[in-house]
């Protein structure tokens, strides 16, 4: 049932992809501007660009460039990137590690905090620790992540000097300093998700306290610890997932903001770079990528329903 | 032109007798605590990762940065503003006519990846690859031929004089590459190194680092000093400051009048500022009414309070151009004041003459450059005080240059940054038809003066030329001009010898050492 569930599920994303690398390329060249624009800036005039386009390609039919570069897709090869030459797959390959473990990072700091006090402020409802963690959410959820980075640059690197400012070590090379290096962004990044999570666990588990079957539990003489872990928690984390699956795509996507306060050489610094630069080949690869890795995950998600409810089946 | 000689003639034989380098700087380094000490590491932050490293096709100040110290050209700029001197050149003759350039190369210069001597044919190679690449073809627009009679002679035949000939060769980008290395890359230099200059590439991470070691066979003894140089991106300004206050980094290249005045107040930071090259103005589209007409252009020059600008937008750091454009540190500086001040009364009263009221007018203004967003704010206040109701409209720099270099725009605030030679302030701007003339401007005059400015080899005739084009510019308004900004870096006290030079140029990361 499953396998059948998955090859549907699959079969289903092949048309979705098709859409996106259709949008993705003709959005990028919709916009006005192109590589030649970037490359020649103010130096800008026709002559010199007509010659530079013949040279990239870009004076091609779109409906011919696209053919091109789907038939390359399919076998396996994303591009060269216009500017640096370097091949488009290397490129998202070599950054994709430290978007993913800012993606860890974030996350595991969002559920480490964001579940804890959701359960507490639901079991708590009206008291204090319910007000405090409503205040979190609401100001989680506000506080953009450039100004809470820039405040813990200046707190803790300008004024206490516990972390570097920026940077990035691989984990390989130096795991304590990737720690450091690596703390201050997943943080500034993991709070707003924190928040999420707080919210949707209090709201989710206000839900599910007030059903019968923890009534019945409760009447058994279940102690509360148990109605709530065991029997409250577990039905209340679908929608977490839910969200934190949706959550997941965007940071994988790279938060450019915070890799750009931190000099992190991640995903969404490569897709910021490829707009700005209009870097086709590595746009166009970059956003295929991420759109690949949203689908994948969703099905993930979707999978990951049936472990913690046994009811639910495909 | 004459000047130039004589620097060149003097620099040859400093050359000739084994001192390397430029004497003042060395008495710089010297005088600014002791005798360089070799070794050392030194990192400096920079605003953006560089986008590619080819010298032939970088257009951008960090690609610039990175890649400079890398290679050698023939000719390259002295300490002092707008002159030039050899570098690989070691003797340049140039014919009666202009029209005949004939270099002797330096002896004994090797390229770092196959460490192969360079000889003429390289030179060839290199300036035919400029062309061929387009982005700085315009530069060797004049060349005709390119011969190398022997290994050690390279002769340029132009079809006509081209007095910023040289100025053009030691532009930092007129790198002289390794033949070899490009073919072993395929042709591109996007990621190699196929340079002689003082360092090597060792390693470039992406957005994270590049990293330059000392070229053990660079053809100055005992240069450079430092064994390696670390660029780092740090594009948000807070971090970049923080990395400098933590001695995360030795030095922050290009600083804001903001980041400036910060910095200052940090004891073991130091803030070297000179006048820079970095000129702003209102570009005015001469093609659209109602800025077709002279005294609406004019009208505008008056009304803009260019001092308030320079107050909010620069905090009071810039020079303000009240003349012409070319620096006042400059030789081809024009004395001459046509804007004094702020008149409203005088602009009211064009626009009157004109016969043009309730004008609206777009004002476009590239959205990466924060600065120029501010003062476009400014100036539409101002110009709203005139009766000209502006609509700011803040671009991303894609989209900018393109209705830019389309000229689809009414009023743009634009900068450019790094000419030397007053043919490159001038020329390409104004000149009827020249591919950077986004406004359209068009004279007669204008254009006979711009075409004799390039051919004539003597200073003091050029320089009176380039006043009388100035003037008649400034005059007919095709763009208001400003203010030219200064060039500041902010480095670490232990950074000895690094001279901020009014362009990009970083060459005298040769000469620098660290005192620590």
């Amino acid at each position: 049932m499953l396998a059948k569930y998955l090859l549907k599920r699959l079969a289903l994303s092949v048309p979705v992809l098709f859409g996106i690398s259709v949008l993705v390329f003709l959005l990028v060249r919709l916009v006005p501007g192109d590589t030649v624009t970037v490359m020649l800036g103010a130096q800008y005039n026709e002559e010199q660009a007509q010659m530079l386009r013949e040279k990239y390609g870009l004076d091609r039919p779109v409906h011919i460039q696209y053919a091109l570069w789907v038939s390359n897709l399919m076998r396996g090869d994303f591009g060269h990137s216009t500017f640096t030459g370097q091949p488009v797959l290397a490129a998202i390959l070599e950054r994709l590690p430290v978007t993913l473990e800012l993606t860890a990072i974030s996350v595991l700091f969002a559920l480490a905090v964001g579940i804890p006090l959701g359960i507490r402020a639901a079991v708590r409802r009206n008291r204090w620790v319910d007000y405090l963690a409503t205040l979190f959410g609401l100001s989680g959820i506000s506080i953009p992540g450039f100004w809470l980075g820039t405040l813990l640059i200046l707190l803790f690197s300008l004024k206490w000097g516990w972390f570097p400012s920026g940077g990035y070590v691989p984990i390989w090379e130096d795991p304590l300093g990737n720690l450091q290096t690596m703390a201050m962004p997943g943080i500034a990044l993991g709070t707003a998700v924190a928040a999420v999570v707080m919210r949707i666990t209090r709201s989710s588990m206000l839900e599910v306290l007030d059903q019968e079957y923890i009534k019945m539990a409760r009447i058994k003489g279940a102690p509360e610890r148990i109605v709530v872990r065991r029997h409250a928690l577990r039905n209340a984390l679908i929608p977490v997932v839910t969200v934190l699956g949706i959550q997941v795509g965007y940071l994988l996507g790279g938060s450019v903001v915070i890799e750009q306060i931190f000099s992190l050489p991640g995903v969404g610094q490569l897709v910021l770079q490829a707009i700005t630069n209009r870097d086709y080949a590595l746009l166009q690869g970059s956003i295929l990528f991420i759109a690949v890795s949203f689908v994948v995950i969703n099905l993930l998600v979707d999978l990951l329903y049936t472990l913690i409810h046994p009811r639910i089946r495909y | 032109m004459r000047k130039i000689w004589v620097v060149l003639l003097v620099a040859s034989m400093l050359m000739w007798t084994g001192c390397s380098g430029s004497p003042s700087r060395e008495a710089d380094s010297e005088g600014e605590g002791g005798k360089p000490r070799p070794g050392g590491t030194i990192r400096i932050a920079l605003q953006s990762d560089g986008k590619t490293l080819d010298p032939h096709k970088a257009t951008d100040a960090a690609s610039m940065h990175l890649i400079e110290n890398m290679y050698s050209r023939l000719m390259r700029y002295t300490e002092k503003y707008g002159e030039v001197e050899g570098e690989l050149a070691e003797k340049v003759e140039v014919s009666k006519d202009g029209k005949t350039y004939t270099f002797t190369l330096r002896k004994g210069v090797r390229f770092h990846g196959t460490g192969r001597e360079l000889t003429s044919e390289d030179v060839k190679y290199s300036i035919e690859r400029i062309i061929d690449l387009g982005v700085r073809k315009d530069h060797f627009s004049a060349v005709d031929e390119i011969e190398t009679p022997d290994s050690h002679t390279v002769v340029f035949r132009l079809k006509q004089p081209m007095a910023p000939f040289l100025t053009y060769l030691a532009y930092p980008m007129n790198a002289i590459v390794d033949r070899e290395t490009v073919e072993n890359h395929d042709g591109s230099l996007d990621r190699a190194d196929a340079g002689s200059g003082p360092f090597q590439l060792d390693e470039w991470k992406k957005d994270q680092y590049l990293r330059l070691k000392k070229f053990p066979g660079y053809y100055l003894p005992e240069k450079p000093y430092l064994d390696e140089v670390v660029f780092r991106p740090i594009p948000d300004e807070t971090a970049r400051m923080t990395a400098l206050r933590n001695r995360e980094v030795d030095m922050i290249l290009d600083v804001s009048a903001k980041e400036a005045r910060m910095l200052e107040q940090v004891s073991s930071v130091e803030v070297v500022s000179v006048p820079g090259t970095f000129w702003e103005y209102i570009g005015l589209n001469t093609k659209r009414p109602p800025l077709d007409d002279v005294k609406v252009r004019q009208a505008i020059a008056h009304a803009v309070d260019r001092e308030a600008i320079n107050k909010i937008a620069k905090l009071n750091r810039a020079t303000v151009l009240k003349g012409g454009n070319i620096p006042p540190n400059h030789w081809a500086h024009a004395d001459f004041t046509l804007y004094p001040r702020r008149n409203v009364a005088k602009a009211k009263q064009l626009l009157e003459e004109a016969g043009k009221e309730n004008l609206e007018l777009t004002l476009k203004v590239g959205s990466d450059f924060p600065y120029q967003v501010d003062a476009a704010q400014i100036v539409k206040q101002q110009l709203k005080e005139v009766g000209i109701d502006v609509k700011v409209s803040a671009q991303e720099s894609g989209l900018f240059f393109d209705a830019l270099g389309k000229g689809d725009f009414d009023m743009a605030i634009v900068g450019w940054l790094g000419f030397v030679d007053p043919d490159e302030f001038t020329y390409n701007l104004f000149h009827t038809g020249a591919p950077w003339n986004q406004q359209g401007y068009s004279n007669e005059q204008v254009d006979a003066l711009l075409e004799k400015g390039r051919t004539v080899g003597d200073q003091e005739e050029r320089k009176k030329i380039y006043h009388r084009a100035q003037k008649i510019i400034a005059e007919e308004a095709p763009m208001v001009f400003l203010y030219v900004n200064e060039r500041t870096a902010a480095m670490s006290k232990a950074v000895k010898g690094f001279d901020v030079h009014p362009t990009v140029t970083t060459h005298s990361l040769e000469e620098t050492w660290l005192a620590r």
